[in-house]
């Protein structure tokens, strides 16, 4: 189940759902993503996501099927929020679940490392210092290439 | 009528986020199209022009050839910044 939406939303309302979702599963991970408040050192007072819909979304649903066929996983839920977001709000959701904690851990742990590489998100932080647009890290892109080895897409 | 959408920073450049472009012949070659966006916006023309700016037509990015048609969705998409 994927969502892209500029509500707030109750993580722990959706990992309720999930779990509902997944009954005969035996391990659920999940993973909350907040605005940050601190960027490379200036403080941030606002973050502008915007997205493209509908391509947005099948984006997400393919890294979500790559997600499906290269873990053990029974359900899979990301809701990730758009528009002007506050420092510490949530603003990403992604939870996995599976007959076992391995494939669960693994599959957000793939899923988030694609979403923050590759997901069609384009982010404008604000703060004192002025505003920037911002592109995947070097980090995150490191992270994203660990999978590559085996790549499960 | 062809609804252009530009992404993130283009958005900036272009100084809109979406326009809507007529086609009197009623197609054109994505190229030609690009030109004819850009073509009162020089910055705008680099950056779209440049290797890291994606071209997308009705939802599926453009390889290489295509040709737009009256009634498409063209968008520009600079590189993402991620979830």
């Amino acid at each position: 189940m994927i969502r892209v939406q500029h509500e707030p939303f109750d993580p722990a309302a959706e990992l309720a759902q999930l779990a509902e979702e997944a009954r005969e599963c035996g391990a659920i991970v999940s993973f909350v993503g907040t605005v940050r408040g601190i960027s490379d050192g200036d403080a941030i007072s606002m973050l502008e996501l915007q997205y493209y819909p509908g391509f947005t979304e099948a984006a997400i649903e393919e890294i979500a099927a790559a997600a499906t066929a290269g873990f053990a996983v029974e359900a899979i839920r990301i809701i990730h929020r758009h528009g002007r977001l506050a420092p510490g709000e949530p603003i990403v959701f992604v939870g996995a679940a599976a007959r076992h904690r391995r494939d669960a851990f693994q599959a957000v742990d793939y899923l988030m490392d694609r979403l923050k590489t590759e997901a069609p998100f384009w982010k404008k932080e604000s703060g004192p210092a002025g505003h920037r647009w911002i592109e995947a890290r070097e980090c995150d892109l490191a992270d994203r290439q660990r999978w590559d080895e085996n790549d499960r897409a | 009528m062809v609804r252009v959408l530009f992404l993130g920073r283009l958005s900036e450049t272009a100084g809109v986020a979406e326009m809507s472009v007529d086609l009197p012949s009623g197609e054109m070659e994505i190229e030609a199209f690009r030109a004819l966006v850009t073509r009162s916006n020089p910055g705008l023309a680099e950056m779209i022009g440049g290797p890291s700016v994606r071209t997308v037509l009705n939802q599926a990015i453009v390889m290489q050839d295509a040709v737009v048609h009256d009634g498409d969705e063209v968008a520009f998409l600079p590189p993402v910044s991620g979830g």
